[in-house]
């Protein structure tokens, strides 16, 4: 620690601390201009120019970026100081009189009239100081690169490319937000908001997050959702072997900082749509691919995001450049990632327990880790042959398929079959975390967390203890994270960076702050002022809708609700003796039993007992919750409360079902 | 072509003098930039025809070389091996050329120098005074060689430095430290000690195992500089050896050299010699067979003062705008990429090999002062001057550290030309000031001038007579840097403007009493202020000329007058109706027919129409037009 | 000799620090608010902050899913 002194306060700072981070520790003020804490210092108003004394060492430095490598005296009043300041803002008085941020300094600094007439002098309020900040928050906050500077000396400006209004420029208004004058008017929208300048505000707030925050915490703009594979690892959530384990010692090879360092493209905004300004996509250039119909070629890959690796290591492979070019293919062929990885995992699982062989998969062995071998169903897949075209079926006809052409168990497969109404599980291990079964099970299409992620809340932190907590969260998460497809919008920006206070508010899952925020963006759009709860009641209404939809269809029922046994606990005694402990354990606890008095055999069966009853207990809770039947179908009462019994033979379908209140 | 190696290179060099020595004359003709846009190639294009014609081309050679340095006397030839030295030389004169000096063995003496008109010629080079007193290192070459041909300089013993490094196995340290006792320090206007500055670069690398650059910095924005030009165009093998040398020490594999883009023959001759020494096996994988990788790459500048600035030329090489950055930490630490660093300036690269060959000693016994303990303690080696203005022998110049200004001016320059008096001298550039006469003792090395208000900076040297306008010439540097300005910080971009607005009130007559504190106001804010050095020292040159010459701003004023008679606003050109005796030989090359008059009769200007150009004073060979 | 962490018992030890507790239990997700005995403890503070047997700690991690 290094010791800085000002005039009557002394304060200790790491080496490379700036003078302007150690004057605003230490609660001394140094006017500045052009700094911004989003920002790296620029150093070109000069305003926060200082006098400093270093030993015999005294000079005139800016204290926005000079940096503290030895003790230093600063000299906030001296006269070098202060007639710097004056002079500096004297000519800068004499080419923008008007500019209310420099009349206020200049005043505060002592000066008059200037002594010199500028030749460009520039008579408006809003003129442009060319302080260079919006220049530098496109650039280096946003990474746009919009704005530049154009011309040298006194042609200085701002400008876009050409002199036109760029096509690049997605609207996001950071550069209005941050310009000390009002220099920078920004175009409306054609689709006509309602208040636009309402809809910038509550963008203004988000972006400021993503610049200042992202990198502490997910690191979203930098890795994207890839951050998740180290973490997913540590708390023993990455899916491993077809959802057995989760965590393995080779997981540290495609977790993010590989990635970061040797194949993703840094520095370069990749949204899905215009305006996004988190832009978390990453890529990786050109690669050179290894199989398949493009083999030598070198091209871009959109990826890999955490369920293409979370997939890659639920099927024992954990080779980066396998799954980038995994996540090639499957772009290219239009197949999930997901959908081929849990399959995958499901097929090796299979082989591994006999239910498969070589003769079966054409010659492909496929035990788990087999990456070659996987990458070619992949290929056969898409061309439509092989083995690949079986396993193209999809768990829920594999697992009918091998029951009745192999004579496999089927209740076996059954348990190990990730896969719920059909749709392949995404890349979570959820056997710790009722919640997360209920999240998966319950939801709409299948197994995919769009609607619940209750992992952290319930295995981690322990929120939601009781029954009706987990009914609680099942029934606001998936109404609040459905409401985001409802209207085309991201969740990301919602949860993935949170405002710092945010784990001092009452319920920090929720992110209040951005669920404000989206209700600026509803009334900044369509000028109708909304509340949380209004958001929610929107996404009920058609939540419930489509649960009867799937009624109509032959499905929506608590029978349909239904999840393989692997992903609520252990199937097999080796998945057992992984966390044996922590079985033997709850045992104990949550059951009175004693582990130690038990054959293994007994310990797995009194747990997968315990569970599949809990499970049970969950939807009867969820299914309260939300106004359903026991047989989890929204009653009429719901329908009503929503204004669906409105619609066209809806009544006449519950009451088809048994449901007439 | 032969690889050389450690073992090769000096029966390379013996090679190629013996094919030197078979001739009977070598005709070394100038094609510096100068030479050449007064005609040097097609006289050389001329001569070698009328040598092809007459079937001598088996005894006489002729070579195109880089700046010979006596630019005002050129198209320049100089045939060795006597030395004998031809000036102003056109195409017309080969014929005589070749056949009186050549064929009939007599020198041709009208084509000679002679110190004054009617004085005897003085044949041989070495004997004229311009050259006398100069001492070459870095410009060691100029003049000798084809600079387009490696064997050539070979021959002329480029890169035995680095044989001598390879072949001894002098480590990295051992050399930096050769290169601290020499006590040579930056040449291109910051006079930081070189040694000083590979050692911590190297010191980076090591810590941070990142692999160091060595830039070198061609790009010579100073107006009327040009030796950094000359050294490229004439020996442009002594840059790339220092540049090894200098990568050697720091353990960089990469080098970059930054010339403006307004030297084309520059960049053509150095292209060529980087082209010729990766074939030669000097740049590339394996240097001289020892392994060592280093190649080159060239940059060129777009037409920036600022670029010169070392963080600004950076950010241009790496594709950015050239603005500068901060100082507060270091290029040699975090310079090109945010790796270790060396910038040099060509001069200082230029001057590393014979460093290297000929010891430390050697080079710190030239100069003054004691570097025996520290760079810092003197001035050592040699320094390259572009000697221009109103001085008779402008052109390029080489001599210790240390000589005073008049032995520049007057003992090699040759005095003030026309009979005119000298006002003063401007030394370091846009950064520099002027000094008057009463200054002209002080010894020129990096510390003696800055006490007087000026420095030396890079070497540019502009003499001023007595028709200069001090207030003019602040006024013009200081425009010259308010275009050149990048604009990115206050004091700078506004302050230049601020200033030459009082300069240019100032020399219109329109000064204002309190204008001189102003301009030291402003001076002051942009000297503390400013981001780099352009702002920093911009006001220098008003600053030196306050200091020497400010009875010529108060006489601007609060006299309205300009006593120089230059500033075109308050002086008036008017003939002098006694002296003039109506010959009329101003009338007709005057721009704007403001004379009238009838033959034999005085003439008289129109001063609505007279703008002041100066073209009848000129003209007129009786001395009547007036200055007022 | 233990002391709660979200409701599960853990083994305390003398000197146990709230920086040493979520490096064991490899609370490696960034985003983390850690309360102890229901007041909250800023981040700068986790490595000096020493637990006491019996302390009830609460780490919320803010992660609201992928």
């Amino acid at each position: 620690m290094i010791e800085v002194s000002f005039e009557d306060k002394k304060i200790e700072v790491e080496p490379g601390t700036t003078l302007v981070d150690a004057a605003k520790a230490a609660g001394v003020y140094i006017t500045t201009l052009c700094h911004n804490e989003q920002l790296e210092p620029y150093g070109a108003c000069r305003i926060c120019s200082v006098e400093i004394a270093e030993g015999e060492r005294r000079r005139v430095v800016t204290a926005c970026n000079y940096p503290v490598h030895k003790p230093v005296t600063v000299f906030t009043k001296s006269e070098r100081t202060l007639r710097t300041r004056r002079v500096i803002l004297e000519m800068m008085l004499a080419r923008w009189p008007k500019v209310k941020v420099i009349q206020n300094m200049a005043k505060l600094a002592g000066v008059e009239e200037p002594r010199f007439a500028h030749p460009d002098r520039n008579e408006s309020e809003n003129a442009c100081i060319l302080c260079g900040l919006c220049v530098r928050i496109c650039k280096e906050g946003l990474w746009h690169n919009v704005l530049a500077f154009e011309g040298r000396g006194p042609t200085r400006k701002v400008t876009q490319p050409f002199g036109e209004i760029s096509p690049e420029c997605t609207g996001c208004s950071a550069c209005a937000d941050i310009c000390p004058t009002g220099a920078i008017t920004m175009v409306d929208d054609p689709n006509h908001p309602a208040d636009p300048a309402r809809i910038r505000k509550a963008g203004q707030v988000v972006t400021r997050e993503m610049i200042l925050l992202d990198h502490q915490q997910a690191l979203m703009r930098i890795v994207g959702t890839a951050h998740l594979v180290e973490i997913m690892n540590d708390y023993d959530l990455l899916p491993v072997n077809n959802y057995k384990f989760g965590d393995h010692p080779d997981a540290e090879k495609i977790s993010s900082p590989h990635f970061r360092k040797k194949y993703f493209t840094q520095g370069v905004p990749d949204a899905c749509y215009l305006g996004c300004n988190m832009a978390c996509t990453k890529a990786v250039e050109g690669f050179e691919l290894k199989t398949g119909p493009d083999q030598g070629k070198f091209v871009v890959v959109d990826g890999p995001e955490y369920e293409t690796l979370g997939g890659s290591s639920n099927m024992g492979i954990f080779d980066p450049e396998w799954v980038i070019e995994m996540n090639y293919y499957c772009d290219t062929y239009g197949i999930d990632t997901i959908s081929y990885a849990t399959a995958m995992a499901f097929v090796m699982e299979c082989y591994e327990a006999g239910v498969l062989n070589q003769e079966r998969t054409g010659g492909l062995e496929l035990p788990f880790g087999a990456a070659d071998a996987a990458i070619e169903v992949l290929h056969q897949m898409a061309e439509g042959e092989g083995f690949g075209l079986t396993v193209g079926l999809g768990i829920r006809r594999m697992k009918k398929l091998f029951a009745e052409k192999y004579d496999a168990d089927a209740a076996f497969l059954q348990d190990i079959g990730m896969e719920a109404k059909g749709l392949e599980y995404s890349e979570y291990v959820t056997k710790e975390s009722l919640a997360q079964q209920g999240g998966y099970g319950i939801a709409l299409k299948g197994a995919q967390h769009d609607e619940a992620w209750l992992i952290f809340m319930d295995m981690v932190n322990k929120q939601i203890p009781s029954f009706e907590d987990k009914a609680e969260a099942l029934h606001y998460f998936p109404m609040w994270r459905t409401w985001f497809g409802l209207n085309g919008l991201c969740k990301l920006p919602w949860n993935d960076v949170e405002p710092e206070d945010n784990g001092e508010v009452d319920e920090p899952a929720k992110v209040p702050k951005h669920v404000d925020g989206y209700c600026n963006l509803v009334a900044g759009m369509t000028g109708k002022e909304v509340k949380p709860a209004d958001l929610i009641l929107q996404s009920e209404r058609v939540y419930n809708f489509q649960r009867i939809f799937n009624l109509k269809m032959g499905f929506g029922k608590r029978e349909h609700d239904v999840i393989p046994y692997r992903s609520a606990g252990p199937v097999t005694e080796e998945e057992y003796q992984s966390r044996a402990e922590r079985y033997d354990g709850q045992l104990k606890e949550e059951q009175g039993l004693d582990p130690a008095a038990m054959s293994l055999a007994e310990k797995v069966a009194a747990t997968r007992q315990w569970r599949e009853d809990r499970y049970q207990k969950l939807l009867d809770a969820v299914y309260k919750r939300r106004g359903w039947t026991a047989d989890g179908i929204p009653t009429l009462a719901t329908a009503k409360r929503l204004g669906l019994d409105q619609m066209e033979g809806l009544t006449e379908l519950l009451a088809a079902h048994g449901v007439k209140e | 072509m032969p690889k050389v190696t450690i073992e090769n290179l000096s029966a390379i060099a013996a090679e190629a003098q013996e094919k030197h020595a078979a001739y009977k004359s070598i005709l070394l003709v100038c094609a510096g930039t100068g030479c050449v846009s007064s005609g040097s190639l097609s006289f050389r294009d001329v001569l070698q025809k009328e040598i092809d014609n007459r079937e001598l081309s088996s005894e006489l050679k002729v070579v195109a070389t880089g700046c010979n340095g006596f630019c005002a006397h050129g198209p320049i030839c100089v045939v060795q091996p006597e030395g004998i030295f031809y000036q102003h030389l056109k195409a017309r004169h080969v014929p005589e050329l070749i056949e009186q000096h050549f064929v009939q063995g007599k020198p041709v003496e009208h084509l000679m120098y002679r110190a004054a008109k009617g004085e005897r010629a003085i044949p041989l080079e070495k004997d004229i005074q311009f050259f006398a007193k100069q001492q070459t290192i870095a410009l060691r070459n100029r003049g000798r060689l084809d600079p387009e041909d490696i064997a050539d300089a070979i021959r002329r013993g480029a890169y035995q430095g680095l044989q001598k490094v390879l072949a001894e196995g002098i480590k990295a340290e051992a050399l930096i430290d050769l290169i601290l006792r020499s006590g040579i320090r930056g040449r291109g206007g910051g006079g930081f000690p070189t040694g000083i500055k590979w050692q911590t670069c190297r010191q980076a690398s090591l810590e941070r195992k990142e692999t160091a650059y060595v830039v070198c910095n061609g790009d010579e924005g100073d107006p009327g500089a040009f030796m950094d030009r000359s050294i490229v165009e004439a020996d442009p093998h002594a840059v790339i050896e220092g540049m090894i040398l200098g990568a050697l020490a720091v353990g960089a594999q990469e080098g970059l050299v930054y010339i403006r883009k307004e030297y084309p023959l520059a960049l053509q001759r150095l292209y060529k010699a980087i082209d010729q020494a990766r074939e030669w096996g000097l740049l590339g994988d394996d240097l001289m067979g020892s392994g060592m990788k280093f190649d080159i790459q060239v940059h060129q500048g777009a037409g920036a003062f600022v670029c010169g600035e070392s963080t600004a030329l950076m950010a241009s090489m790496e594709g950015r705008a050239g603005e500068p950055r901060a100082k507060y930490v270091h290029t040699v630490e975090y310079g090109f990429r945010n790796a270790p660093t060396v910038l040099n300036n060509v001069e200082t690269w230029a001057s590393i090999p014979p460093i290297v060959s000929k010891g430390a000693e050697w080079f710190a016994a030239i100069g003054v002062g004691d570097v025996s303990q520290s760079p810092w303690g003197g001035s050592s080696g040699t320094k390259v001057f572009s000697l221009v203005g109103n001085v008779c022998n402008t052109g390029l110049v080489e001599v210790p550290m240390g000589i005073s200004l008049r032995e520049i001016v007057y003992d090699i320059g040759g005095g003030i030309p026309n009979g005119r008096k000298l006002k003063a001298i401007q030394s370091g550039g846009p950064s520099g000031g002027c000094l008057p006469e009463s200054q002209l003792d002080l010894a020129v090395d990096f510390d003696t001038l800055q006490e007087a208000g000026s420095m030396m900076g890079s070497g540019g040297l502009i003499v001023m007579d007595d028709r200069t306008c001090m207030v003019d010439v602040a006024r013009y540097f200081i425009s010259f840097l308010m275009d050149e300005s990048c604009g990115k910080c206050t004091p700078c971009r506004e302050g230049l403007v601020a200033v030459h607005e009082v300069l240019t009130r100032i020399t219109e007559g329109k000064g204002r009493r309190e204008d001189l504190d102003l301009l030291e106001d402003l001076g002051a804010a942009m000297k503390e202020g400013s981001l780099c050095g352009l702002g920093q020292s911009a006001v220098n040159p008003v600053l030196s000329t306050l200091r020497y010459f400010r009875e010529e701003y108060e006489a601007h004023i609060n006299d309205g007058r300009c006593p120089a008679g230059a500033c075109k606003a308050l002086i008036r050109y008017t003939i002098d109706t006694e002296t003039c005796n109506g010959c009329g030989a101003c009338v007709k090359p005057c721009p704007t027919a403001a004379i009238t008059g009838k033959l034999k009769q005085v003439h008289i200007i129109d001063q609505e129409a007279c703008i002041q150009c100066g073209t009848c004073l000129d003209a007129c060979n009786f001395d009547a037009v007036r200055v007022e | 000799m233990a002391i709660l962490v979200n409701g599960e018992s853990y083994a305390w030890r003398q000197g146990l620090t709230i920086a040493q507790l979520i490096d064991e239990k490899k609370f490696s997700f960034p985003l983390k608010t850690v309360f102890v005995n229901g007041k909250r403890i800023p981040k700068p503070e986790h490595k000096k902050t020493i637990l006491a047997d019996g302390d009830e700690v609460q780490v919320l991690h803010l992660m609201s899913g992928g």
